[in-house]
This record gives structure tokens, sequence and C-alpha cells, in this order.
């Protein structure tokens, strides 16, 4: 396109526009607010509604025009606001308003004007027969699912023959751009989108196919979900990409297998909660009022799905009566994990806190089989929540919860009365147990470092060396080692990192000596070392004489590679390879010494 | 006291020398970590550590039993949890197909153990040395080889 630059004033302000650029996006980069409804920068203008109506006052004949299709023009003047403008804009309300009273923004842009008053007989159709739907599902989606039929008054947006549209991919890119929230793709479509629950706020609410991912995710970018995307499916839509101004929508970018060669690894592979669900006395997934502590978490973020609003799941209501229950799963040697989950007796302490925080009369209850409140502050937390009636305390375990009249009866022993007790609530928190993240055993295969029963990973030392592993150059942070608290997880991730930073910021490496070296003179070169290692350290080495003949080809360990273990020198039979400090005369040595 | 029953209360008393070959990062670090949590175990076993149980000669197991083990201990990492990926694999078949020889040695085959122990199992350990050392008593000392030194007709 030429650049070729237009002229023209806009309510006494010159503006500088493109050819082809409509009065609205003049007006836009002046800063001009016009109301529109049937525009949608992704879809070409049709200048249906008549509200973006300006008066052209100059440079062309003097006439009402729709600023979203009129063109601009060198000379022309524009009134946006005029009195002529608004008059015009009036009537459209007023005949608008008569046909939608129900459109949330005709009723507010009505109000705007201060042409509330109604003259007209109403109808009650929230489609004010803009059309922008039926263009973006021809134009953009490129379906043409929905179209205008019938004439005059019985004129309507429908499917073909008003059926069931089998043609309809359920995008909903048409309820997103329609103005007044009249249409519903579930009304007419056969194949309709199931909702995808939103992993973050475990599945409290709903997301689209692009999200960004959490509120804190880096980076802040949207993510497309291809099982969900429409466009990956089926191959329409495209909607996305359409509208994106920076042209960032690439649906031909693939997953990438990225190498790269580093000297240290530092994991942190997190945890998992315990599936609560398996202990059907809770009744965690029978019964909607019985919560996790995560999902919990959720409900009283000022981020969450309620945006900080405590309500039951089950019906809305603002839970007066809430029991926490912690160690469910922890210490449990049978069907549980036999280990104490470490932050579950706080988090517990700091829900309550948040509980009588948003709900100022309701009464909390916590079943605990120990508080361990061991760290800086910690117990002044909790005997904060104790003395200040946060939480009742009961010392005992849960036999069950059941319902009764709509709320959740938990019936469990108080050990320091020595009664059972039953209380009768609004909502059950359930304090899950925490585990290592699922495939974390293999993780480890690979990286060569060991594991404990629960699928923790093992440090080199629990006292000396909490942040290394076995393996060089591998370190871990965080709850893979173990179930850790945020102030526990910074300090050993601060650890791992300056031990990787020590590690790499050396000119050279510093390895252990006890490495395999190979005698020359005995070795034949059969090569039955190379069988056996593990870590490709064996070497082909030439021996030439003085003529440059090949004489002889030996093995010859490499000592980067070499890790020490040993295997090549059992195996070699004519006893070439020896391990540096486990020589066999050392060896030896040592046996007789023992056996004796 | 009469002569058997002074002969019983030695035998009793007898204690018999297990050497175990302990791979330095599972078994040996199990063994490290049953120290360091309390848990007792007979003080009959002696520990050479090895980078890997791969790295156990047959002739180290055939030496102490020369030497006058009562028993001979090979203990790894668990079978995929190598250090070393693939050690112990190379141990276990070696060390297996071995066993089959100590009858042709004239040793017990029940006198040569091979075991898996983890760097996080110190009770394991512990009950593993408890059991062998009681299954050593049970065998009584190992004689074949020193009365092969004196000459004598086993």
């Amino acid at each position: 396109m030429t650049e070729e630059t237009i002229k023209l004033t806009i309510d006494n302000q010159e503006v500088e526009a493109e050819a082809g650029q409509t009065i609205l996006d003049a007006a836009k980069t002046l800063g001009i607010e016009i109301p529109t409804l049937c525009y949608h920068p992704a879809v070409p203008s049709a200048g249906a509604c008549r509200i973006c109506v300006v008066e052209i006052t100059a440079g062309a004949r003097g006439a009402l025009v729709p600023a979203c299709a009129y063109p601009v023009q060198e000379g022309l003047g524009i009134q946006s606001n005029s009195e002529r403008v608004r008059q015009s804009r009036k009537m459209t309300l007023q005949l608008l308003l008569a046909r939608s009273p129900g459109a949330k923004i005709i009723r507010e842009m009505a109000k705007e004007y201060g042409c509330e008053e109604l003259r007209l007989e109403r109808k009650d159709d929230d489609c004010i027969m803009c059309g922008l739907c039926v263009r973006v599902c021809q134009q953009i989606i490129g379906t043409a699912a929905v179209c205008f039929a019938g004439r005059g008054p019985d004129r309507e947006v429908s499917t073909p023959y008003k059926l069931l549209s089998d043609v309809c991919i359920g995008c909903g890119a048409c309820a997103f751009v329609c103005p007044t929230e009249a249409i519903d793709p579930a009304e007419f479509c056969s194949n309709p989108l199931e909702k995808i629950a939103n992993e973050f706020n475990c599945g409290l609410d709903n997301r689209t196919p692009v999200h960004i991912p959490f509120p804190q995710a880096v980076p802040n970018k949207p993510v497309i979900d291809r099982e969900n995307c429409i466009r990956f499916q089926t191959g329409g839509c495209g909607a996305c990409q359409s509208v994106c101004p920076a042209e960032a929508i690439d649906y031909d970018m693939e997953d990438k297998t990225v190498q790269e060669d580093v000297g240290a690894i530092i994991v942190a592979t997190g945890y998992k909660l315990f599936d609560t669900e398996v202990f059907e006395e809770y009744g965690y997934g029978r019964y909607p009022d019985v919560v996790t502590s995560l999902e919990f978490e959720r409900m009283v973020s000022a981020s969450g799905p309620t945006d900080g609003q405590l309500y039951r799941p089950s019906d809305g209501k603002e839970p007066k009566t809430i029991v926490f229950l912690q160690c469910i799963g922890s210490r449990r040697e049978k069907g549980g994990v036999p280990y104490c989950s470490k932050i579950c007796c706080m988090y517990t302490a700091k829900h309550t806190i948040l509980y009588k925080h948003k709900v100022h009369d309701g009464q909390a209850f916590v079943f605990y089989m120990d508080v361990r409140s061991g760290g800086k502050n910690y117990e002044q937390f909790v005997r904060r929540v104790l003395t200040e009636k946060m939480a009742t305390y009961l010392r005992g375990r849960v036999s069950k919860v059941f319902p009764r009249n709509g709320q959740l009866v938990v019936r469990g022993a108080d050990t320091l009365s020595g009664g059972q007790v039953e209380i009768t609530a609004d909502m059950v928190v359930l304090a899950p147990a925490i585990q290592p993240s699922p495939g974390v055993q293999d993780l480890a295969q690979k990286l060569r470092i060991g594991y404990d029963q629960h699928g923790f990973l093992l440090e080199a030392h629990p006292k000396l060396r909490p942040v290394e592993t076995n393996t060089a150059g591998v370190f871990l942070a965080g709850a893979c080692h173990s179930p850790q608290d945020i102030p526990d997880c910074v300090a050993q991730a601060s650890a791992a990192a300056s031990k990787a930073l020590g590690l790499v910021s050396h000119k050279q490496l510093t390895r252990e000596p006890t490495i395999g070296v190979v005698n020359e003179l005995s070795c034949n070169g059969c090569f039955e070392c190379e069988n056996v290692c593990a870590y490709g350290a064996i070497e082909h080495k030439e021996l030439r004489d003085r003529e440059g003949d090949l004489t002889a080809t030996l093995a010859h360990i490499n000592e980067g590679l070499c890790q020490g273990c040993g295997a090549c020198a059992v195996t070699c039979r004519s006893k070439s390879i020896e391990v540096q400090g486990y020589r066999d005369d050392q060896m030896f040595a040592a046996i007789n010494a023992i056996s004796r | 006291m009469s002569e058997e029953k002074q002969n019983q209360s030695e035998k009793s008393q007898w204690q018999p020398r297990i050497v175990a070959f302990l791979c330095n990062w599972c078994s040996y670090a199990g063994a490290d970590l049953a120290g360091m949590s309390r848990r007792g175990y007979p003080a009959a076993i002696k520990v050479i550590r090895v980078p890997c149980s791969g790295k156990v000669d047959p002739m180290f197991v055939l030496k102490s039993f020369e030497r006058g083990a009562d028993m001979v201990l090979v203990s790894g990492c668990h079978p995929g949890d190598c250090h070393y990926t693939s050690g112990n694999y190379h141990a276990r078949r070696k060390l297996l197909a071995f066993r089959e020889l100590l009858d042709f040695f004239g040793i017990d085959q029940r006198r040569f153990k091979i075991s898996w122990v983890s760097a996080a199992e110190g009770a394991k350990w512990s009950s593993l040395v408890k059991e062998i050392t009681a299954e050593a008593q049970a065998l009584g000392p190992f004689k074949t080889f020193a009365t092969m030194l004196q000459g004598e007709p086993s």
C-alpha cells in the first residue's frame, strides 16, 4: 500500500490518516470516543446499527454517515457529537430499546443519552440484528453456521431451516462478539464445546482454550490448549489469530526438543497432594462441601474463582461453621503415608484466620493429631489463632462425615475431653498429605540419583550435604526432597543455586582421583570393557611405530567421563584395568587384614 | 561345668567372621544410616567398601574364604537404582553364575550371600546382618580351606 496520508478534521482537531481507514479509526487516534455496537476491529464493518453516526460538515455533502464504515477523505470536516448526531443516536436508541429492553448495553447507552423514557411498544428480543455474529461466523471462522433468515418483521439470526447445526463448530466467537449477549451457540450447535476446568483454580471455575496458565506465570503470556482448541481439533475458527494485534499467534508452531550442554542440574519437581477420595469416611468427591485445603485456598484468594468471596460450593451460601481436618493421609501407616507432611498445621492455622476475616461471625473447628509449629514465630502464630478465638482446636481423629439437612455432620473423637463430638458444619476442609510429583522416579533414574520408598529424592548426606546428590552436579531444591514450607524451599533453592554456581565458576573441574587406568603393557585390545562401561569412557588408542604404522589398538579411559565404578576392571580378562584407590593389591590387603 | 556344657557355651560364644563388600552409594550408605540412626547389628560383619557391586571380582570372594571368612556378603543398590546405571546388573549376572561354581571349590553355597540394600534402608541392613549372622552361626566355622592348608584330608 502506498504511504498516502489524508488530512481531515474531527471536532475541529486536525488528524492524519492512511487511505482506506475509516472515520472511526481516525477518531481513535485522536482519542475521540464514538459509541459502537455492531463494530468489531477484527470484522469488516457493516454500518448496521447506526449508533456510530457522525455529521459531515465540510469537504463533502453534509450528511449523517456511519463512522465505522465511511472512509476518510481529504479535507473532510467531521462533528462526532453535534446536536444533529445526538438526535439521530437518540432515535436509534429508542428503536433499539423498544426492540431489546433487556439488553444491558442498550439500557446504559439510553441512560447516557437521556432517552430511557419509551414511547414505543416494547418487544423482548435481545438481538438487535446488527449481524456481527453472522459476519464473524462467515468471514473470520469461515463456517457460516448462522445467517439472517426471514424478511421484514420476521427477519432474525438463525441457522439454516432453524435446525440444530452440525456445521457449527461451537467456537463461541459469535457469543464473544455479540454486543447484547443475545446469542449462545449451545442452543443451536449439535456439537457444543465442553467446559474446560481451570486447573489452577482446582477446577472450581472454567477457562477458555487460550489462557494464561496462572496469574504469576513466567512468562505471563497466554497459551493455546491444543486438546480443547477448535482450530487444532477441527481446523476451523482461528478467531484469536485474526484479533491479535501483535500477530503473535502461529498455529504451525510445534513442540521442540531442546538440547543444552549444562554444568549443573537443579531438580525442583515439587509435590502433589494425596488423593483424598480414597478415604471414603470424609466424603470428599461425594459431598460438594467437603473440599481440600488447596481448593479452600483458591476460594478465599482475591484472584480466585469467587474473587475472594467464600461460598459453599453446593448452594453458594456463606459457611457459618467450618471444620478443618488435619493429617488426611499423613502419619498413617496403613493406606496413607507414614511421614508428617509438615506444612499442614501452619496453613490450617492461616486458613482459620482467613476464614475469620471473610466470615466475621463464623466458627471454625480444627481436628488435629499434634500441632507441629516448629519454626520462627510459628508457635506465636498458632497461639494467636487459639487466644483470639479464631478456631476451636480439638485433639483427635474424625471417624465420619455425613450429610444431614443440607449440612455436614462431622463425628470425631476429642481425646482431651475423652468423649465423642459431633459438629454440624456448613463446610469441611481436608488437609491432604504431600507426596512427590508423579514421574519423579523416572527422572531420578535418568539423572542417576537415589530416592526413598516414598519417592522423595535422596540427598548425599542428611546433615552435611543436604542439597547435593550422590551424582556430581545434580542438586535438589524444594518438596522433591521432602515436604517443605516456603522458607525452607527458598533456603534450599538458594543453597542449591550457590552450589551450582560454585561448580561452574571455576576454570577447571575438580574430579575424584578414583578412576580407571589401563595398563598398556598387558592390554590386548579385546574391548570387553567397552561393553560394560555405562559412560562411554573407553576410547580406542592407536599405538604406532616410528614409521607411523599401526601396531596395536588399546583401550584408553577418558578421565573426564570415567566415574570409577570399576565394572571394566572386573570384566578385563588380562587384568589390565585397575581403579585407582581400589587396585587389586589394595583390595587383597584389605581382605587379608579383615578375614584373619 | 561338664565338658559337654562347656563345648556348648563355647559354640554359642563363637562369632562367625563375615566379610561384606558394600557398594559405596547404596549399601555402604545404608549401613552408615543404620549406624547414624543407632540401629544395632552384630559385630561379626566386616565391611569392605567398593565403588560398585560390579567392582566385586569373584577372586575377592575366594580370597576372603581362603583367609578365613565364614561367610561372604556382596550388597549393592536395588536393580534399576545403580549409581553407575548398570553395575549391579553386571554383578548379579556374574556373581550368580559364580555361586554355582562354589560347590566345585568345596564351599557351601549358603556361605555366599548377595543382597540389595538402598541408602535409605538402614533398618533393612540391620535386620539383614542379624539374619545372616544367625545363619553363619548355625552353619558353624568354615574349615575346608584351613584343613586343606594343613595338609589333612577334608
